[in-house]
C-alpha cells in the first residue's frame, strides 16, 4: 500500500526549478532514501508532502490523502526531523522530547510520557534525561531529535539528513535507532542523506533527484545493475555529472 | 487532545526555554526595578534649594467659612504656620501674611493690583466641599495659588508648600490651582487637579516605555532565532494552524510578561516608600504617589496589556523574519509609531477630559497608570468618566489589538505561505 503518492509534482520559485514532474510511490513500512547533490530539490519535496511549502503544480497524497486538501490530518501522522536542526537548548532532553509531542497533540498526556519515558531508555539517554541540551554533544542531541520525531508515534517519519555533522560514532548510533524505527516499530521512514554506506545499510529503495528531477528509482542493487556499476557511488556519480540521466527511466521496480 | 492543550503545550515550551535565558531573565525581573531606580535618580536632579522662600512673605487669605466646629481653612493656615518653622519644609523660612481683605471681586487682578505675591486664597466654601466630599466626582476643596508673572520661578515651590500640606492629614483630596498674572490662567477643569511638576509625568511615560522595550527578546526569540536555530521547522510541521502556532508562540511571551508587569508594581512600591521615607516629594516639588490595591491592580493590567499590545504586534510582524538582528530592528522599527504616538499625546494631551488620543492604547494606558498614582488629577474624565469604565474599555481595545494583530498576520501569510522555508 502506498502512503506517499505524487503525480508530476512541481516546484518553482519564480525562474527556479526546485523539482520537476516528481511520480514517486513510497509504500508503508519502507526506508526510502531520497539522495542528490545539494540544491537538487530533496528538502524542498519533503516540505512539500507537510504542506510547509505549497506546489506549483501536479499533485500529491499522503496515506490516501491529498496534500493540498487536508494537510491536518497528514500531519497527525507523520513527524519530521529537518536538516540542521537543533534540539531546544534551554530544555533538557526530556523536556524537548516530552513537549513536542504535547504539541502534536495527536496522543494523550499519559501516552506522551510513557513514550518518552520508553525513548529515553531507547536511545540511551537515562541518567542524562534531566540534563539542559546545550550541555550534549552533538551525537546526543541527534539522539534527542530521533526521539522527538517517534515520541508522537508517528506512522511516517521524515528524516532529513539526520546524521549530517555529527562524528562517526553519533552517526552510528543513529543509523541504529533508524534500524530499530523500521525493523521493530514497521516506521515508514523517508530519509535523505548524502551518505552511500548509510542507504545502502538501512534503504530499501532509493531515489536519486538531479537538478529538481527524479533521476532514477529502485533498489540498491538495481540501480548498480542497471548502470553496470560496482557500487552504489558510481551511479549517482553518473546521475549527477548528466551521464545516463536519458537512459535510465525513472521506474518502480518490484513495488507496485 | 484538544487545540488548546496544543497551544498551551507550545507557550509552555516557549516560556520553559525563555525563563531559563539570562538575558530574558534580567530584562523581565531586573530592569523594571532598575528603571523605577532610575527615575529617582534622574528626580535627584531636579531638587530644589530647601532656602528658596527663606526671608520671603507669602500671602494667606483665609476666606473659609467654617462648617459647626469645622473649619478646615484654619487647619489649613496653622500647619502653613508651622511649616515655616521646619527646615524640612519648602516653606522654612518663609514670613506668613495675612491681611484682612473682603469683598474682592477678583482676586488676580487684586494681587496684581497690589503686588502681592506669592499668594494662597483659601475659599468660602473650602470646609464645606471638604465635609461634602464623598465620592469621585464630588467637586474637591481646593486653594488657589496666585503668582505675579516676575515670580513665576517661584511656581513650584508655592505648589509644593501647598501639595505637602494638603495631601497628608488630615487633608486628603485637594486641588491645587495656580493663577499666574491676570492674563494668564491655566484653565483646570472644575473639580481636578494638576499635577504640580514634570516629575510626576514622567513615572508612567517610563514605564509604558519600558513596556514597549521589554517583549523584544520574546519577540525575537519566538520565530527569528528558532529559525536561525532550525527549530522552527519541525513546529511548523506539526497539525497546527497559523494562527495556533502565532497564539502559542504569543502565549509564551505572555507568561513572563506577567513577570514584567509584577516586578514593575514591585518597583513602584520601592518607589513610594523611599519617597515617603526620604521626604523626596518635598524636595522634588512632585505629589504624593496615592495608591490603593484596586488602583494598583488596575495599573498592574495597564502595563502587562501594554506589554502584550507590543509582543502580538512584534510576533505578527517578525514571523517571516529569518535572522535574530532583521527582527530586532523591524521590531524597533514598529515600536517607533506607539513612541511617536506617546509623545504627540504629550503635546496635546494637556488638561483636557475626553481627548480623542486616549482612544489609543498607550496614551490611554499612561493616562491609567497616571491616574493610579494621582487619582485626583486631571485625567479623571480621560473616557467615560469613571476610572473602572476607563479600564474596562482599555483592556477591550487592547485586546482587539492583540487577536487583531495576529490573525491579520496569519491571514495575510496563511495558507501554507506563512513560513516559506523554501523562499
Amino acid at each position: 500500500m502506498a502512503v506517499i503518492k505524487t503525480n508530476k509534482l512541481t516546484k518553482r520559485f519564480k525562474d527556479i526549478v526546485a523539482y520537476q514532474d516528481i511520480d514517486l510511490q513510497i509504500n508503508q513500512g519502507e526506508v526510502f532514501g531520497l539522495l542528490g547533490p545539494n540544491g537538487a530539490g530533496k528538502t524542498t519535496l519533503i516540505r512539500t508532502l507537510l504542506g510547509l511549502i505549497s506546489p506549483t503544480s501536479g499533485s500529491a497524497e499522503v496515506f490516501g490523502i491529498d496534500i493540498a486538501k487536508d494537510i491536518m490530518s497528514i500531519r497527525k501522522r507523520t513527524s519530521l526531523l529537518p536538516q540542521e536542526c537543533q534540539p531546544y537548548e534551554n530544555l533538557t532532553a526530556r523536556e524537548n522530547i516530552r513537549l513536542y509531542g504535547l504539541i502534536h497533540g495527536s496522543k494523550t498526556k499519559e501516552e506522551i510520557d510513557h513514550k518518552t519515558e520508553e525513548l529515553i531508555d531507547l536511545i540511551g539517554l537515562r541518567g542524562r534525561e534531566n540534563d539542559l541540551t546545550k550541555e550534549f554533544s552533538g551525537g546526543m542531541k541527534r539522539k534527542v531529535l530521533v526521539a522527538r520525531a517517534l515520541v508522537m508515534d508517528p506512522d511516517l517519519v521524515f528524516l532529513d539528513e539526520p546524521t549530517t555533522g555529527i562524528d562517526i560514532l553519533g552517526a552510528r548510533t543513529v543509523r541504529n535507532l533508524i534500524a530499530k524505527m523500521s525493523k521493530e516499530m514497521h516506521k515508514t521512514i523517508v530519509l535523505t542523506t548524502h551518505d552511500l554506506n548509510e542507504v545502502g545499510e538501512l534503504c530499501d529503495r532509493v531515489g536519486i533527484m538531479v537538478n529538481g528531477k527524479l533521476a532514477a528509482v529502485g533498489t540498491a542493487d538495481e540501480l548498480e545493475d542497471h548502470f553496470k556499476a560496482a557500487h552504489l557511488e558510481e551511479v549517482f556519480i553518473a546521475l549527477a555529472t548528466g551521464e545516463g540521466i536519458d537512459q535510465f527511466v525513472t521506474s518502480q521496480v518490484g513495488w507496485d | 487532545m484538544s487545540r488548546l492543550s496544543q497551544i498551551t503545550a507550545l507557550a509552555w515550551l516557549d516560556a520553559r526555554r525563555n525563563i531559563r535565558s539570562k538575558g530574558i531573565i534580567f530584562i523581565i525581573f531586573i530592569v523594571p526595578v532598575l528603571v523605577w531606580g532610575a527615575q529617582l535618580g534622574i528626580l535627584s536632579l531636579e531638587v530644589v534649594e530647601d532656602t528658596t522662600m527663606q526671608n520671603r512673605d507669602i500671602y494667606v487669605i483665609n476666606q473659609d467659612q467654617p462648617v459647626g466646629e469645622v473649619a478646615m481653612g484654619t487647619v489649613f493656615v496653622t500647619i502653613l504656620n508651622q511649616s515655616t518653622y521646619l527646615n524640612s519644609s519648602p516653606a522654612y523660612g518663609a514670613h506668613l501674611q495675612q491681611p484682612a481683605i473682603e469683598n474682592v471681586s477678583n482676586w488676580g487682578d487684586y494681587f496684581l493690583d497690589h503686588e502681592m505675591s506669592p499668594a494662597i486664597m483659601i475659599p468660602a466654601n473650602f470646609t464645606q466641599l471638604y465635609l461634602n466630599y464623598a465620592q469621585e466626582g464630588d467637586p474637591i476643596p481646593r486653594v488657589w495659588i496666585y503668582l505675579l508673572p516676575t515670580d513665576s520661578s517661584l511656581q513650584y515651590d508655592i505648589e509644593a508648600i501647598v501639595s505637602t500640606i494638603t495631601s497628608n492629614a488630615p487633608f486628603s483630596l485637594y486641588i491645587v490651582s495656580r493663577f499666574v498674572g491676570t492674563r494668564y490662567n491655566l484653565e483646570v477643569p472644575e473639580g481636578e487637579e494638576v499635577p504640580s511638576d514634570i516629575a510626576s509625568w514622567m513615572t508612567s511615560f517610563f514605564l509604558i516605555y519600558a513596556a514597549l522595550i521589554a517583549p523584544m527578546p520574546l519577540v525575537t526569540s519566538s520565530f527569528a532565532r528558532d529559525n536561525e536555530k532550525k527549530t522552527l521547522e519541525s513546529i511548523l510541521a506539526m497539525p497546527m494552524s497559523q494562527f495556533d502556532i502565532l497564539l502559542g508562540k504569543f502565549l509564551g511571551g505572555a507568561i513572563l510578561l506577567l513577570g514584567f508587569s509584577f516586578m514593575n508594581i514591585v518597583g513602584l512600591f520601592l518607589y513610594k516608600y523611599y519617597m515617603d521615607f526620604t521626604h523626596y516629594y518635598e524636595k522634588v516639588n512632585m505629589l504624593q504617589i496615592q495608591i490603593t490595591l484596586p488602583r494598583v491592580f488596575f495599573m498592574f493590567c495597564s502595563i502587562y496589556l501594554t506589554t502584550l499590545v507590543a509582543l502580538a504586534l512584534g510576533i505578527a510582524i517578525t514571523s517571516r523574519m529569518k535572522e535574530v538582528r532583521t527582527a530586532e530592528t523591524t521590531y524597533n522599527f514598529v515600536m517607533l509609531i506607539p513612541f511617536a504616538i506617546i509623545a504627540l499625546s504629550v503635546l496635546i494631551m494637556d488638561p483636557e477630559p475626553y481627548n480623542p488620543i486616549f482612544l489609543l492604547p498607550w496614551p490611554h494606558s499612561i493616562a491609567i497608570i497616571f491616574k493610579g498614582m494621582y487619582p485626583n488629577s486631571f485625567l479623571t474624565n480621560t473616557m467615560t468618566g469613571s476610572y473602572t469604565g476607563d479600564i474596562f474599555i482599555h483592556i477591550a481595545f487592547l485586546l482587539v489589538y492583540v487577536f487583531g494583530s495576529l490573525s491579520i498576520s496569519a491571514y495575510l501569510t496563511g495558507k501554507g505561505k506563512l513560513f516559506s522555508l523554501g523562499d
